[in-house]
C-alpha cells in the first residue's frame, strides 16, 4: 500500500477570539497520494484557503487557530504539533506554494532570479553559482523564454503570466513533494490560464509532485484534478474521483454547485426580446488615446492606443456581450459611454444624440438615461454610506420627486432587486458580495435608465450567487424594457446574457455577430484561441497543448499624434464581421 | 432644494446614529469613560475659573513669593498649588491660564484643519497646474521659519489675543493639506467616486457626501495632534515674548517662566506643565476613540 504524502486528520480551525470567534475550517479530513492532484473546490468562506495554509503551518500568521486535529507530513511529521523551525524546514523545501495574485506575491525590489534562488540557498546550502544553474534550469522548465535576461529582470518587468511561471519557478526548484496552488489561474486571462494549468500538469507528471489544487472554478478542476473535494463553509461535503464528482455527485451542494456553473453552447440562442429596429447605443469609428507624458516639461511624447477605431450598435431591448482579455479596451469603451472618458476621435451616440456636441444642461440629463453597474461590489459603493442613502442619491442629484415618492421608489428598488426594507440603514459593510451587487444594480436603475453598462458585473461573485444575479439582469431587461451594454472576459455568461457580441483584441474589434453565430463558428483566429481556451467542466475533455496567440500582440504605446489606418470589416455571414 | 430634502429623509437614521454614538460611549473601556469626564471636568473648570480662583491670579504679593504646594516646608495657607515668583497664587493662575490655553488650541488647531483641508482638497480634486501651485504653498511653509513668521506679524499687527490665534492657526495647516491631498487622490478614481460622477453629481457633491467622510478618520487623528503641537507651540512663542503678554496667565508662559526656577523650586514649572500634559493626552486618547468609532467598517457585521 502507497503512504499518503500528505494527511490531513479532523483538522479544526478557527479565527478571533471571544464572543467573536468563528470557525473557518470544521473537522476535516482528506489525504494526498504522491503524485497525485487533489482539487478542492468551494465557494468564498468555504474554508479552502485556510486549509492550505494551516498544512503549511502558515495559519497562525494569518491570525487563526488549530484547535484540533493532525496533519501528517510523509508519515513522520504532524504539521499541527511541529516546532516553528521544524516546519521551516518543510515549508519551500518540501511543501511549496503558489498563490493567487502574482502581481503581490512577489517582491517588487529584488529580481526574479534572487527570488528563485532563495529557497535553494536556505533549504539545500547551494553556493550562488550552484543556485543560479538550477534556477535557470527550472525557469527553462516553466517555459520563460530567454531565461537570462530574466533573471536580472524585476518582477514589474514581467506580465502577469511570466511572473506566475515565475512564481512556480520558484516553488518547483527545490523539488517539493507537495505543491499547493491556491487559485493560481484566478487573476490571468484565460488563454494565458490555458497555458499554466497546462504547464502545472506537465511538471507534476514530469516530476511526480503531488498537488493540492484549490480553486472556486470547476472548470479548471475538471481539467487538472484526479480526486476532487468540495467544501461548504467549513464542511468538507463530498470527496471523490473526478469523473465520479462530475457525472454522478451525491451531495446536493455539489449538484447545485455543477448546475450554477454556465457552460458555452448549453444555453438555447437568447429569444429576441422586442423586434424594434431603434438603436440605443452607437459607437462609430471611437479612438480613445491616453497620452504618456515624459521629460522635465511633461509633454506627451506617445500614446497609449486604448480603444482603436470601433464601431458597433446596440438595438433597443437588446444586450451586446463585449469580450475580451484584460487590458484589451473593454472597460475603456464603457468608461467613454458613461462620459468617464473621452475619445479622441470618433462618434458616440445615445437615442441618436453625439455625446460629444451636449450642452452642459443636456449631459445632466444624459446621465439619466445611463446607469452602470462595476465590477468590484466591494468598492462601488461608498463606505461610509447607508444603503437607503446610496440608492436615493442618483434621484436626489437630479431632483426626482418629493422625500416621500424617493423613499417609496428605494423601497420598490430595494425589492425588486431582492432585499428588503430592513436592509435600508445598513452599511456596505454589513451586506454579503452578492447583495452588494444588488444594491449596485438598484442605485444603476434608479433614475429609470434606458441603458445599463455592466462592467464585468459578476466576476468577482460565486458560481451560485453569479446565477442569481444574472437571472436578476434578465428579469429587469424584459420588465423595464432595457438595453444592455454587458462586458466580461467569461464567454459562457455572455453566452446566457447577450444578442450580439463583440471580442476585442488589443483596443480592436476582431469580431461582432450574433451571439450564437460568432461564439458557435468563429471566424477570427483570436475568437478561436479564446474559445478553445475555456476550461470545460467536463473530466473527459482534456485540455490540450495551447498555442500562443502572437498575431498583433505588439504594444499598444504608438508615437504621439501616429495615425491609424481606417478598419475594414469583412462579412463572412449574416450580420457576422471580422476584422481582416 | 436637493440638500434640503436629502437632510429630511435623513432625519431618522440621523437620529438613530447619534443614539449610537451614546450607546457607543457606553460600550467603551473605563479610560475612554475617564477621558470623557476629565474633559468635562478641564472644561467646566476653564469656564469657571472666575468662580473657583481662590485669589486673583494677576496679584502680587512680595512676602509670600516661591512658597511650596501643600504638604511642604513653608507651606501658606490658602495657597494649595504654591506661588511664583511674584507670589501670585499658582493655582488661579492655573484656571485662568487653562481657559486661555484651550481657547487658543481649540480654535487655533481648528483653523489650521480647516485651511489645511481645503487647500488639500482643491488640490487633490482639480490636480494640475493648482495642484502644483498649492504644494508648492505648502513647501514654503515648511521651509519658512515660522517663529519668524510669528515676529512679523506681531511686529505688523500687535499682540492682541485674536491675532495670537490667528497666527498659531496658520503654523500647522500645511501638514493637513498634505494629508489630505493625499488621501483624496487615493480614493478620486475609486468606483464609488466614479458610480457617482455618472449620476451627474457635482464636485460639491462629490466632495461633501463621498469623500468626506471617507477621509474623515486621518483628519481627525491629526487634528488630535495638533492640539498638543499647538499649546507647546504657544508656550514656546509666549517665553520669547510673542505670545499672550504678561501678565496674563496661559499654561506655556507659566511653563517658560518657572524654567529659571525649574532646580530650585520645581512647582512653578511643572504644575502647568503636568496641566499640559494631561491635556494632550486626554486629546489623543478621545481622537483615537474617535476615529475608531467614526469608522464604520470597524464595528461589528450585524
Amino acid at each position: 500500500m502507497i503512504n499518503p504524502v500528505l494527511s490531513v486528520q479532523e483538522l479544526r480551525v478557527a479565527f478571533g477570539a471571544g464572543d467573536t470567534r468563528a470557525v473557518a475550517v470544521k473537522s476535516i479530513s482528506f489525504d494526498l497520494m504522491p503524485g497525485e492532484t487533489l482539487g478542492i473546490v468551494g465557494e468564498s468562506g468555504s474554508g479552502k484557503s485556510v486549509s492550505a495554509l494551516s498544512t503549511m503551518a502558515l495559519i497562525r500568521q494569518a491570525g487563526g487557530d488549530i484547535e484540533d486535529g493532525k496533519i501528517i507530513y510523509d508519515g513522520r511529521i504532524d504539521m499541527v504539533t511541529a516546532t516553528e523551525s521544524e516546519a521551516r524546514e518543510i515549508r519551500g523545501n518540501e511543501i511549496a506554494m503558489i498563490f493567487q495574485e502574482p502581481m503581490t506575491s512577489l517582491n517588487p525590489v529584488f529580481t526574479i532570479g534572487e527570488q528563485i534562488i532563495e529557497p535553494l540557498i536556505t533549504h539545500l546550502g547551494l553556493s550562488k553559482n550552484e543556485a543560479k544553474t538550477r534556477a535557470l534550469a527550472a525557469m527553462n522548465e516553466v517555459r520563460i523564454p530567454e531565461p537570462k535576461r530574466r533573471y536580472d529582470q524585476y518582477p514589474h518587468e514581467l506580465s502577469g503570466g511570466m511572473r506566475q511561471r515565475a512564481m512556480i519557478a520558484m516553488a518547483l526548484v527545490c523539488e517539493p513533494k507537495i505543491l499547493i496552488a491556491d487559485e493560481p489561474t484566478t487573476a490571468l486571462d484565460v488563454t494565458i490560464q490555458a497555458q499554466i494549468l497546462w504547464l502545472i500538469k506537465k511538471l507534476k507528471s514530469d516530476h511526480g509532485t503531488a498537488v493540492l489544487f484549490i480553486t472556486h472554478d470547476l472548470g479548471v478542476v475538471a481539467q487538472i484534478a484526479e480526486r476532487v473535494a468540495v467544501m461548504q463553509m467549513g464542511n468538507l461535503v463530498e470527496i471523490g474521483a473526478v469523473d465520479q464528482i462530475y457525472r454522478a455527485p451525491s451531495h446536493p451542494y455539489t449538484r447545485k454547485l455543477l448546475s450554477a456553473v454556465p457552460v458555452l453552447g448549453a444555453t438555447p440562442a437568447k429569444a429576441k426580446v422586442a423586434d424594434s429596429a431603434s438603436i440605443v447605443l452607437a459607437l462609430e469609428d471611437v479612438s480613445v488615446r491616453y497620452p504618456v507624458k515624459t521629460g522635465l516639461l511633461r509633454r506627451a511624447t506617445s500614446e497609449v492606443l486604448a480603444v482603436d477605431r470601433v464601431s458597433f450598435e446596440v438595438p433597443k431591448c437588446t444586450t451586446l456581450g463585449l469580450v475580451g482579455e484584460s487590458g484589451c479596451g473593454k472597460s475603456t469603451i464603457s468608461r467613454a459611454v458613461m462620459g468617464l472618458a473621452y475619445p479622441s476621435s470618433g462618434k458616440i451616440s445615445l437615442d441618436g444624440a453625439d455625446l460629444a456636441t451636449l450642452s452642459a444642461q443636456e449631459r445632466f440629463a444624459f446621465h439619466r438615461k445611463t446607469g452602470i453597474v462595476f465590477q468590484d461590489p466591494f468598492a462601488a459603493l461608498s463606505p461610509r454610506r447607508r444603503a437607503f442613502d446610496q440608492i436615493a442619491e442618483p434621484m436626489v442629484i437630479h431632483n426626482w420627486g418629493s422625500p416621500q415618492k424617493i423613499r417609496e421608489r428605494v423601497r420598490w428598488l430595494l425589492n425588486r432587486v431582492g432585499l428588503g426594507d430592513e436592509h435600508l440603514d445598513r452599511f456596505p459593510h454589513e451586506f454579503s458580495g452578492g447583495q452588494r451587487q444588488r444594491l449596485c444594480i438598484a442605485r444603476a436603475l434608479a433614475l429609470e435608465p434606458e441603458l445599463l453598462i455592466a462592467d464585468e458585473p459578476v466576476s468577482a461573485l460565486d458560481v451560485s450567487v453569479q446565477a442569481q444575479v444574472l437571472e436578476l439582469f434578465s428579469e429587469l431587461q424584459l420588465e423595464l424594457g432595457l438595453t444592455y451594454l454587458f462586458i466580461s472576459h467569461d464567454l459562457a455568461i455572455v453566452e446566457q446574457v447577450s444578442e450580439a457580441v463583440a471580442v476585442m483584441f488589443m483596443g480592436r474589434l476582431v469580431e461582432y455577430g450574433p451571439s450564437k453565430k460568432v461564439l458557435s463558428d468563429p471566424g477570427h483566429e483570436y475568437t478561436k484561441n479564446l474559445l478553445a481556451s475555456i476550461p470545460v467542466p467536463d473530466p473527459t475533455k482534456t485540455l490540450s497543448k495551447p498555442k500562443l496567440f502572437a498575431e498583433g500582440r505588439k504594444s499598444p504605446i504608438i508615437p504621439y499624434g501616429t495615425m491609424t489606418g481606417p478598419v475594414q470589416m469583412k462579412e463572412i455571414g449574416a450580420g457576422h464581421y471580422i476584422y481582416s | 432644494m436637493a440638500n434640503f430634502e436629502m437632510n429630511k429623509s435623513d432625519a431618522a437614521p440621523r437620529q438613530k446614529a447619534t443614539q449610537q454614538y451614546f450607546k457607543s460611549v457606553q460600550d467603551s473601556s473605563w479610560l475612554i469613560k475617564f477621558c470623557f469626564i476629565l474633559l468635562g471636568l478641564l472644561i467646566a473648570v476653564a469656564l469657571l475659573a472666575p468662580l473657583l480662583a481662590p485669589h486673583d491670579p494677576n496679584a502680587q504679593s512680595l512676602l509670600s513669593r516661591l512658597r511650596p504646594p501643600i504638604g511642604f516646608d513653608r507651606y501658606k495657607e490658602g495657597f494649595l498649588v504654591g506661588t511664583d515668583e511674584l507670589g501670585r497664587d499658582l493655582l488661579s493662575r492655573l484656571l485662568y491660564g487653562l481657559r486661555f490655553t484651550l481657547l487658543i488650541a481649540v480654535i487655533g488647531s481648528i483653523i489650521s484643519m480647516i485651511i489645511g483641508s481645503v487647500i488639500g482638497i482643491i488640490s487633490g480634486f482639480v490636480g494640475g497646474i493648482v495642484d502644483n501651485l498649492l504644494m508648492g504653498l505648502v513647501d514654503i511653509q515648511i521651509a519658512f521659519p515660522f517663529t519668524l513668521m510669528a515676529l512679523l506679524a506681531v511686529a505688523v499687527f500687535g499682540t492682541d489675543l485674536t491675532i495670537f490665534v490667528i497666527i498659531i492657526g496658520l503654523a500647522d495647516w500645511d501638514k493637513y493639506a498634505r494629508v489630505v491631498r493625499g488621501q483624496i487622490i487615493a480614493i478620486r478614481e475609486a468606483p464609488y467616486i466614479d458610480a457617482v460622477r455618472v449620476t451627474g453629481a457635482g464636485p460639491y457633491r462629490i466632495i461633501r457626501h463621498h469623500m468626506l467622510p471617507n477621509i474623515a478618520s486621518p483628519i481627525i487623528v491629526l487634528w488630535t495632534f495638533g492640539v498638543s503641537n499647538v499649546i507647546l507651540l504657544e508656550s514656546s512663542l509666549s517665553f520669547l515674548g510673542l505670545g499672550v503678554q504678561p501678565p496674563t496667565a496661559t499654561l506655556g508662559s507659566m511653563t517658560g517662566f518657572g524654567r529659571d526656577y525649574l532646580a530650585s523650586y520645581p512647582h512653578i514649572g511643572l504644575a502647568p506643565a503636568l496641566m499640559i500634559l494631561v491635556i494632550a493626552l486626554v486629546f489623543l486618547l478621545l481622537g483615537d476613540w474617535l476615529r475608531d468609532t467614526l469608522d464604520v467598517r470597524l464595528k461589528r457585521q450585524t
